[in-house]
């Protein structure tokens, strides 16, 4: 028996252990946000965030997960309402989409840990995530002006009042 | 000379060069009823219906590859219809002859002629419906049409005071006939075409809504999870022999049978399928599988083996004249020096984040066979075909659901995922739905790909002209595999085997998937000879985005500027003064030098290159502003200028050049697939060397303004970058870099 909270809710899973957390989430609980496209941890499509850290899931095992707490782009805002999402759409950043779930991921959890990126440090931590669409240059743009957004207090003040982003606490 | 390029793909399917028509019609003779009718909707033609409840609903399509046409289509609807583009709710459309494309005659996505092909079409369609609801409004309110104007989605009488909106509308103007003569708005009047609308798919691929094929659940008819096991969907995935072209000599099926959740091992003509009732639980069981493989055709096949043939090839008479122009009567200046280059490109996996997969459901219903299929594809129609012919059934039992796709760059025009999942779907022992699944490996080894080319050029030079240019292509012909795969698929059985294949051969000597770009290469020189030996070969090859572009871009924007050095000139004024019949591309080149600052100084290190080439109707020209450490080349950034007539939306203009340059920068510096031993010796992203983050330019895109008929961006913006970028190493260096992925000595 697995147990572990995702996207607020706690889950008590029969499962093998190796399961990779990817398929858990997608097959098992039935939330396909989050992508397959490599199975080798190359690509990043499969990004969530376990306690906050942004981890590869197609190769983490979900007995890693034990005790912890998930979080998929289901568990960011359904509405888009996390600055990083609204800069997405500000800068018209997807194109076919796919490897968009796993980039805010990444983009989210960078910011939580510097919230004031450069263009290496945002070139440097984002090279896990994959795009073949070439979206990279309107990402950078993004996470810069998401950047701003959230140093902004009532920024702040919004995302955590509704709860929005792996960094808060309520369900 | 009009680029023929893919429209080869299927035109060659009904008439072949030397005229003989195939004698089949590829639609049927009655007009089918238009889909994905809403309850109460007017629905004037097969794209735009109105609800009631004034629900603007528009059916795409065209493949949404994220080249964003469930943005662009509608948007050229709006712009008649007289609706705010964000308003209209977009669905994946069903089959319709109403969707095919006006010069393939299937519903394919492809060649960059989505929104060219739809540009007229759509217009009117749009125009008409307008025009419908303002007479509805006009005899409802008992005034003269003239009286009443469409705006914002609603029909407005100033001279009385009435409006309504177009939903409030939808059911008398059904009752109405349909105008046939519609004025179309002047581009002077255009208030959505040419505007930065937001892409209409944001907000759900932000937020982890969009349903690509494999994110699809069904049980019972309804989408749900959790499903009761006798509905659930089973997962199935294929061991495939690792060698190109063989099969399956024996297998042993015990161990994995042993695994929890298989349900059953068998054979399908792809290798052995797996099915059990999760992804990790099939391939988990695949691992156990033990197979004795057989040996096909490509057994020994390598890259090694394959230049050595080209190069024989290369060396010898073979091959066909494809071009020999004299543009001058006498030819005798004094030749003072001949340049000579080999140049190379390889085979390339097209690298789709979405790896192949396909949902299938194949059951009975009221006592009839019936099958849905959901599945990223470029063609439902020749989809629908595909599977009805495989499965036994009618066309109107198969429902083809096209969706959401994760990239294709043309991965998607073939049809081996529907194939296996319909073969798969034949073999199970229940009728459940199928969901069949195709790891990064599977897609990197059992590609389509990219064919290698190799390339000779020679070019003549006086003091101060070049007087000769003569290129000899030495490849294997998309179309000789490819045009038979599609005639086969969409021929009626009584059409012998034969047929298809004899077609493919005759497409193939002069193959202009393999020549575009090269046989109609735009440069003013006296002598234009260019001869074509044709490579054959079993390895599986297909549509790379921008096909043969994709080399003959490298192959002649990087010889032309080895011949511009050579006679001491600037590589832009060399081009321009060598393409004074060619306004789009005089235009493109002259705004990339400005954006560029091409000649002026650039910061230490750095160094540019240009190059300039048409492909689909639209040229592009770009700049790439490159430094060389040590071995390593950095692109720093890309300055791109684009001529792609009527521009419907700037920001998906953008989008898609970016797009191409970066798919470009890609093959330009690091991927490419090579066999030994009849097996391909990359497998994954590791291997496979895509562009990252970190390896990712500024990019910047300026367009042309134009009001003429508008030409296609999913595939223009990849063909110069390669060469805009070798160009910039030779800057850098003096090293002539004329294979990719370039690598410096």
């Amino acid at each position: 028996m697995i147990e572990f909270i995702l996207n607020g809710v706690q889950q008590q899973l029969e499962i093998e252990s190796d399961t990779p957390l990817l398929w858990v989430v997608r097959e098992e609980i039935g939330l396909t946000g989050s992508k397959f496209g490599c199975g080798k941890g190359l690509c990043g499509a499969c990004t969530m965030h376990v306690d906050g850290v942004a981890s590869r899931t197609c190769i983490l095992p979900v007995s890693a997960v034990a005790g912890k707490s998930v979080t998929t782009i289901e568990g960011i805002s359904e509405q888009a309402q996390h600055p990083v999402q609204q800069a997405w759409m500000e800068f018209n950043v997807p194109q076919c989409g796919y490897c968009q779930s796993g980039q805010i991921m990444s983009a989210i959890a960078l910011l939580e840990q510097n919230p004031q990126p450069s263009d290496d440090d945002i070139n440097q931590f984002m090279s896990g995530n994959i795009c073949r669409c070439g979206t990279y240059p309107r990402i950078r743009q993004a996470i810069h002006w998401a950047a701003e957004s959230l140093t902004k207090d009532e920024t702040q003040t919004r995302v955590k009042k509704a709860g929005i982003g792996s960094a808060s606490e309520s369900s | 000379m009009t680029s023929i390029n893919r429209r080869q793909f299927v035109k060659g399917s009904t008439t072949v060069a030397g005229g003989f028509a195939l004698g089949f019609g590829l639609t049927g003779c009655a007009q089918p009823p238009y889909p994905a009718t809403k309850t109460g909707a007017f629905q004037p033609n097969a794209f735009i219906q109105i609800a009631p409840d004034n629900s603007i609903i528009f059916q795409v399509f065209r493949a949404e590859v994220g080249q964003g046409v469930s943005t662009a289509l509608p948007m050229i609807l709006a712009e008649e219809l007289e609706v705010d583009p964000a308003l209209i709710q977009v669905e994946m459309s069903g089959v319709h002859p109403a969707y095919n494309d006006p010069q393939y005659n299937v519903m394919i996505t492809g060649g960059s002629a989505s929104i060219a092909g739809a540009w007229d079409i759509l217009r009117e369609a749009g125009a008409i419906t307008r025009q419908a609801l303002v007479n509805a409004a006009a005899i409802q309110w008992g005034v003269s049409s003239s009286e009443c104007r469409a705006v914002s989605g609603q029909v407005v009488a100033e001279s009385i005071g009435k409006r309504l909106n177009y939903g409030e509308l939808a059911d008398a103007a059904r009752k109405l006939p349909l105008p046939t003569q519609v004025a179309l708005k002047p581009a002077a009047d255009f208030k959505v075409i040419g505007t930065e609308v937001n892409r209409l798919d944001l907000l759900d691929k932000v937020t982890g809504k969009t349903q690509y094929s494999m994110d699809i659940n069904i049980a019972g008819g309804a989408e749900q999870v959790n499903e009761p096991e006798e509905h659930a969907t089973k997962v199935a995935v294929v061991v495939r022999n690792p060698e190109l072209g063989g099969g399956v000599a024996a297998f042993n099926a015990a161990a994995a049978l042993e695994q929890t959740g298989v349900s059953e091992v068998f054979e399908i003509p792809a290798g052995v399928a797996v099915v059990a009732d999760s992804y990790w639980h099939a391939r988990k069981a695949a691992d156990n599988l033990q197979v004795e493989w057989q040996a096909g055709s490509l057994a020994q096949f390598s890259t090694a083996a394959m230049r050595q043939r080209m190069d024989k090839l290369m060396s010898s008479d073979a091959g066909k004249n494809v071009r020999d122009d004299k543009q001058s009567a006498t030819l005798d200046p004094a030749i003072t020096k001949a340049l000579e280059a080999e140049y190379y490109v390889p085979h390339l996996a097209h690298g789709q984040l979405e790896p192949s997969n396909c949902l299938i459901w194949f059951r009975e219903e009221h006592g009839e066979a019936v099958c849905d299929m959901w599945l990223p594809n470029q063609g439902p129609d020749l989809c629908q075909k595909r599977a009805a012919q495989l499965l036994g059934l009618p066309l109107e039992r198969v429902n083809i659901h096209s969706t959401w796709v994760g990239s294709s760059f043309g991965r998607r025009l073939n049809q081996d995922h529907l194939e296996e999942a319909a073969y798969i779907a034949l073999g199970m022992k229940t009728a459940q739905p199928l969901r069949l699944m195709w790891s990064r490996e599977d897609d990197t080894r059992h590609d389509f790909y990219r064919p290698a080319m190799l390339a000779r050029l020679r070019a003549e030079l006086s003091a101060d002209d070049v007087w000769r240019w003569q290129h000899k292509l030495v490849g294997p012909s998309i179309s000789q595999q490819q045009i038979p795969l599609t005639i086969k698929s969409i021929a009626p059985t009584w059409v012998p085997e034969l047929l298809p294949d004899l077609v493919g051969k005759v497409m193939a000597k002069k193959d202009f998937s393999s020549l575009e770009g090269s046989v109609d290469m735009p440069y003013q020189i006296a002598n234009i000879k260019v001869d074509y030996a044709l490579l054959e070969t079993d390895v599986p090859i297909g549509y790379w985005r921008s096909v043969g572009h994709s080399h003959s871009g490298f192959v002649v924007e990087s010889f032309i500027d080895e011949v511009a050095h050579a006679l001491g000139h600037d590589s832009i004024e060399f081009r321009r003064q060598r393409l004074q019949q060619h306004p789009r591309h005089l235009a493109v080149l002259q705004l990339v030098a400005e954006k560029a600052a091409w000649g002026q100084s650039l910061p230490a290190g750095r160094f540019h290159g240009v190059a300039v080439h048409e492909a689909f109707d639209t040229v592009v020209a770009e700049v790439a502003e490159v430094s060389v450490h040590e071995k390593e080349i950095r692109v720093h950034k890309v300055t791109a200028a684009v001529h792609c007539g009527q521009v419907i939306n700037p920001l998906i203009v953008k989008q898609q050049i970016e797009s191409g340059i970066l798919v470009a920068l890609a093959q330009t510096l690091y991927s490419e697939i090579t066999f030994d031993k009849g097996q391909v010796q990359q497998s994954n992203f590791h291997d496979y060397r895509v562009v990252r983050m970190n390896e990712s330019p500024e990019i910047e895109v300026h367009i042309v303004p134009s009001t003429a008929a508008p030409t296609g961006v999913g595939e223009p913006g990849t063909p110069p970058l390669a060469p805009a970028v070798a160009n910039a190493v030779f800057a850098s260096t003096g090293q002539r870099l004329r294979s990719l992925p370039l690598r410096l000595a």
